[in-house]
């Protein structure tokens, strides 16, 4: 849970390139005060508000983003395989695909503050899960239609347990972007919004 | 003084098993299902055989190891890893069959978001 998200570390540097991938930090300066105060993990300063709102485009139907979380350790294992499938799956169904980016020291209330910056129609957050139950290497997705400042989990659908012996990657990239797709469609998320798994799933 | 049941949650994560067990035992709360829990000098026990893919041959392995160890008569309680109809209720329907066929003293629940589990 201590370690720190380093790009050029945990991803190749061709994984990096392709994806143009830049960094951005919340309020929280360290991994400790992160741990400490929840509340900063999901504020972003004046710095991290204008390299998003430079660096990428406004109003993509899907904006990506990557968080460390509490383990960057998933992160390293899932995104490199995950965020391509999510990328290569939405331009197949004809969404724009905002730039994605990553967050080091990131609480999923970021969402809010990503929607209310570049405005897109969903926001999907690949973040690192409280290791201890099954591994350490569990992702998170977290996804929320045009989420806004004020709005909580019941706004937001979660895909969890991506890893090798939960959801394996390939199932959740077709979770994620059906889930995409139903908010898309129906123009909400959260409760409102039950995800329909049309094979042998359950 | 404002959220009283909010300071209360709050004092409970911090409590360690000891400090629980002497504030529980000053209140009484015997309840009554398939099995009667709260008694005084009863231990009740929640079994939880959650599973990072929801597999339901899983579940009810980790569920019967939990039995063979006397757990599981306050409650079969899954936290579900996919908040959907479907899951939901093939955990439901796979527990009521284990707890009719072996005719098990305890009852079952899968903590789904309660508009899930109303649909």
């Amino acid at each position: 849970m201590q370690a720190e998200l380093d790009l050029n570390a945990h991803f190749s540097r061709e994984f990096v390139r392709r994806w143009e991938l830049f960094e951005i930090s919340t309020e929280a300066s360290s991994k400790s005060e992160y741990l400490l105060r929840p509340d900063l993990g999901r504020s972003l300063g004046e710095v991290a508000r204008s390299a998003v709102k430079t660096q990428c485009p406004q109003g993509p139907d899907v904006q990506i983003v990557v968080g460390d979380g509490l383990s960057v350790c998933a992160v390293a294992a899932q995104v490199q395989t995950l965020l391509p499938l999510l990328c290569d799956g939405g331009r197949e169904r004809n969404w724009t695909m905002g730039r994605p980016f990553v967050v080091r020291h990131c609480r999923v209330g970021i969402m809010n503050h990503i929607g209310a910056l570049l405005a897109p129609s969903t926001v999907v957050l690949l973040i690192g899960e409280r290791p201890g139950l099954a591994t350490a290497e569990s992702l998170s997705a977290y996804l929320a239609y045009s989420p806004r400042p004020g709005h909580t989990d019941a706004d937001r659908n979660l895909v969890s347990n991506i890893h090798a012996r939960g959801v394996p990657v390939a199932k959740a990239a077709t979770r994620i972007l059906n889930l995409v797709g139903q908010m898309i469609e129906e123009r909400t998320s959260g409760t409102h919004l039950k995800e329909r798994l049309n094979n042998q799933e359950a | 003084m404002g959220d009283h049941a909010g300071n209360c949650a709050a004092v409970a994560k911090l409590m360690s098993n000891r400090d629980l067990v002497l504030a529980a035992s000053r209140m009484r709360n015997v309840t009554r299902c398939r099995n009667t829990m709260g008694e005084q000098g009863v231990l009740g026990i929640r079994l939880q055989p959650n599973h990072p893919a929801d597999d339901l041959a899983g579940i009810l392995l980790s569920t019967i190891e939990g039995l063979l160890y006397g757990c599981g008569d306050a409650v079969i309680g899954v936290n579900p890893a996919t908040d959907s109809v479907e899951v939901v209720s093939s955990i439901l329907h796979a527990l009521n069959r284990l707890i009719e066929a072996y005719q098990i003293p305890t009852q079952s629940c899968c903590l789904a978001h309660i508009t899930t589990q109303l649909q």
